[in-house]
C-alpha cells in the first residue's frame, strides 16, 4: 500500500486548519466598522488606477495598493457579489498563508512531523494570528503581508534563478506599498542571504536593496509622507489604553520613552504573550477578578515555548556550520526586531503578525531539536521531555481552537452591527441619499442578515468564554 | 509494521493534541453546516420573542421580512428571560434581556404597542437606557409608574 510519508500527513493536517479556518472566514458578513467607508470609497472611485493614485497623497502613511485592491474587488464583485469577493478573497489568503507555512518547513522525517503539527497549533493559536482572521477592511492586510514574506522565505529557500529574483522584486514592492509592515520581505531577504539560503541571490537581493532605497525615497523626499504622530490613534500603555489626548499630554514632550516602550512591548507580547496591544491583560485580570485561566494558559504556554526556542538557539550556536534550526532562529529573530521597530507610534498585537508567524517557524525547530535530543537522554529526563512537549502541544491545541470561539462571536458582532445600521444612520442623518449608494448598502445588509449563524451573544454555554479570550 | 520506539513514541505524542483539534473544529463546522445547529451554541428562536430574548437581530429581521407580526405575543421558553415559561410581545421581550438596541430595531421595524404592553415592557426592565428608548415611543395614555407590581 501506498504511504503518504511525513511530508504528505503535514499537508493533510495543514489542509484542514486551512479549511477549518477558511470556513469560519466564509461564515461571517462583511464588517461594518473601517469597512463600509472604504466600499462606498471604492464604488466612488472610477478605476483601480484612479484609486492607487489617489492614495498616494496620505498623511502619515503609504499604501496605494492597500486601497486600489479594496477598488480592484469592488469591481470583480460585478455589483452583486460583494460578501464572496471579500470573503473569499479572506478565506483564499488564508489558505494560501497555511500551506507556505507548511511547505516552509520542509518536513522531511516523522519526527518533523511531530514537530511541525506543533508548529500548525502555535501558528494558529498565537494572539498575533487573530489579526489576521478576527477584521478585515474590508481586505485583511496583516494576512496579506504573512503570504507575502511567506512567499520570499520559500523563494529564498528555493534553488534560485533569474525568475526567483525578479519575483522576489515584485513581492517586495507589492508588499512595501500595501502596508509598511511590507518592508519586513526585505529583512526576511536580507536575513536568509546572510544564513546561506540564497535562492534570492545576491543580485535578487540587490534589486530589492534598490527598491527599498527607491520606497524611502518615495515616502520621505518625493511624496514627504512622513511617519504616524504621537497622537495618531490610541495606544495600550502598562494597564490602560490611552486615547491620543493623553498620549499627547503624558508624552508629547519626551516621546522616546512611549516608543521604547512600544518596542519592547511588542516584542513581549510575541515572545510572552504579554503585554497584549500594549497592556499587561494578565495583571488587570487579577486586579479586576476577571477569569485568570484564560489569560494565564497563553502565558504560560508562550513562555515555556520561548524557552524551548532559547534553548534551542544557544545550542545550535555552538554548531558550526549553521544548520536549518540556527537558519530560522536567526531569521526570526531578525523579523521580530524589525518588526517590533514598525511598531514604534503605537503597538498592536496584528502588527506583529508577521513576527508570530516566523515564532512558529522558531518553535517547529526547537521542538524538533528537543525531539532528537529526547531519544539520546536518560530515562528520567526523556520522561520529563515527554511530558513537556505534551503538555505543550495540547496547551497550544486549546489556544489553537479559540479561534473558532472568537470567529464565531466576530461574526455575532459584524452581523448586529449590520442589523442596526440602518437605523443607527437614518437617526444620525448619515444615510444615504444617492440611490446606488442606499441600494449597496441595502445589499450589504441583506448578505449579511441571511447568514445564519450560531447565537454567541447570550453567553450559554458559558465555558467558551472562561476557557478563551475574545 | 514498525516496531514502537520511544523515538516515534513522542513525535506521536507531541502531534495528537494538534491532529485532534484540526478534527474537532472540522467535525463542528460539518455539523453546523448539515444540521443548522452548531454543537456548542445550539440555542435557537422559535419565534420572533425570543429571537429578541436572545439578542438575536439577524434572526428577528428574518423573522418579519417572513411576515411574523413585530407586535404578537409569543411563547418565551423558561430561563431565556424569566425562570418560567412566558408569553411576552418582541418589545417586553426586548426589555426583559435588558437589550435597548434590540428595543430600538423592534421600533425600527414597526413596532406600536399599545399603553398596556408599554407598561408592562417598561416594568419589566430596569435598565435606564432601555427605558429610554421606550420613552421615545410612549404611546398615548402610557404611563410610567410601576408602583403596582
Amino acid at each position: 500500500m501506498s504511504h503518504p510519508g511525513p511530508r504528505g500527513a503535514l499537508y493533510v493536517l495543514a489542509c484542514l486548519f486551512a479549511l477549518a479556518l477558511a470556513c469560519d472566514l466564509l461564515w461571517m458578513p462583511i464588517q461594518v466598522s473601517d469597512s463600509v467607508g472604504e466600499i462606498l470609497d471604492a464604488r466612488q472611485s472610477p478605476s483601480t488606477w484612479a484609486s492607487f493614485t489617489g492614495a498616494l497623497g496620505s498623511d502619515a502613511y503609504l499604501r496605494p495598493l492597500r486601497i486600489a485592491q479594496i477598488k480592484a474587488l469592488f469591481d470583480l464583485a460585478g455589483g452583486r457579489h460583494y460578501w464572496l469577493v471579500y470573503r473569499g478573497f479572506h478565506a483564499l489568503l488564508m489558505i494560501v498563508a497555511i500551506l507556505l507555512f507548511a511547505r516552509a518547513l520542509r518536513v522531511k522525517t516523522t519526527t518533523d512531523f511531530g514537530a511541525a503539527a506543533f508548529a500548525l497549533v502555535v501558528l494558529v493559536g498565537l494572539q498575533t494570528f487573530r489579526g489576521t482572521v478576527q477584521e478585515a477592511f474590508p481586505i485583511n492586510h496583516f494576512l496579506e503581508v504573512v503570504v507575502l514574506c511567506l512567499v520570499v522565505l520559500n523563494l529564498a529557500q528555493s534553488r534560485g534563478g533569474v525568475w526567483v529574483d525578479v519575483g522576489g522584486a515584485v513581492v517586495f514592492a507589492f508588499a512595501a506599498l500595501t502596508l509598511e509592515s511590507g518592508l519586513l520581505v526585505w529583512v526576511i531577504a536580507a536575513a536568509a542571504w546572510a544564513v546561506g539560503w540564497r535562492g534570492i541571490s545576491s543580485r535578487g537581493l540587490a534589486l530589492m536593496t534598490a527598491l527599498l532605497l527607491g520606497y524611502g525615497y518615495l515616502r520621505f523626499v518625493y511624496l514627504a509622507t512622513g511617519l504616524p504622530s504621537l497622537t495618531e490613534r490610541s495606544s495600550g500603555y502598562l494597564l490602560d489604553v490611552l486615547e491620543p489626548d493623553e498620549l499627547e499630554r503624558r508624552f508629547g514632550a519626551q516621546p522616546l520613552w512611549f516608543y521604547a516602550y512600544n518596542v519592547v512591548a511588542s516584542v513581549a507580547s510575541v515572545l510572552f504573550a504579554e503585554p497584549r496591544s500594549g497592556v499587561f491583560q494578565v495583571v488587570n485580570a487579577w486586579l479586576n477578578d476577571r477569569p485568570l485561566w484564560r489569560e494565564m494558559l497563553p502565558v504560560v504556554t508562550s513562555v515555556v515555548t520561548t524557552a524551548v526556542v532559547g534553548w534551542a538557539a544557544i545550542r545550535c550556536l555552538a554548531r558550526r556550520p549553521f544548520d536549518d534550526t540556527a537558519r530560522v532562529i536567526v531569521i526570526f529573530v531578525a523579523v521580530l526586531i524589525g518588526n517590533a521597530t514598525m511598531s514604534l507610534a503605537y503597538t498592536k498585537d496584528e502588527i506583529m503578525s508577521v513576527a508570530g508567524v516566523f515564532y512558529a517557524l522558531a518553535a517547529f525547530v526547537a521542538v524538533r531539536d528537543v525531539m532528537l535530543a529526547g531519544a539520546s537522554m536518560r530515562l528520567a529526563a526523556a520522561a520529563g521531555c515527554v511530558l513537556l512537549l505534551c503538555a505543550l502541544a495540547t496547551g497550544w491545541s486549546v489556544r489553537a481552537a479559540g479561534v473558532h470561539y472568537v470567529l464565531r462571536s466576530q461574526a455575532t458582532k459584524h452581523q448586529i452591527d449590520w442589523v442596526e445600521l440602518p437605523g443607527r444612520w437614518r437617526r444620525e442623518n448619515r444615510w444615504p441619499r444617492d440611490p446606488a449608494e442606499e441600494r449597496l448598502l441595502l445589499q450589504l445588509q441583506a448578505d449579511a442578515i441571511h447568514l445564519e449563524l450560531p447565537n454567541t451573544r447570550v453567553s450559554r454555554p458559558e465555558w467558551p468564554a472562561r476557557l478563551w479570550i475574545e | 509494521m514498525d516496531r514502537v520506539t520511544a523515538a516515534n513514541l513522542l513525535w506521536i505524542l507531541v502531534a495528537v493534541p494538534p491532529v485532534c483539534t484540526a478534527l474537532a473544529w472540522i467535525a463542528a463546522l460539518v455539523v453546523a453546516g448539515m444540521t443548522g445547529t452548531h454543537p456548542i451554541w445550539t440555542l435557537t428562536p422559535h419565534n420572533l420573542a425570543e429571537a429578541v430574548a436572545l439578542r438575536d437581530g439577524a434572526a428577528a429581521v428574518r423573522l418579519v421580512e417572513r411576515g411574523q407580526d413585530v407586535n404578537r405575543p409569543d411563547t418565551v421558553r423558561a430561563r431565556l428571560i424569566l425562570d418560567e415559561m412566558a408569553i411576552l410581545t418582541p418589545i417586553e421581550a426586548a426589555a426583559g434581556a435588558r437589550d435597548e438596541a434590540m428595543a430600538q430595531l423592534l421600533f425600527d421595524l414597526g413596532a406600536s404597542p399599545d399603553a398596556a404592553v408599554w407598561h408592562r415592557a417598561f416594568c419589566i426592565s430596569d435598565a435606564d437606557r432601555v427605558r429610554e428608548v421606550l420613552r421615545t415611543h410612549r404611546p398615548p395614555g402610557a404611563v410610567e409608574d410601576c408602583a403596582e407590581r
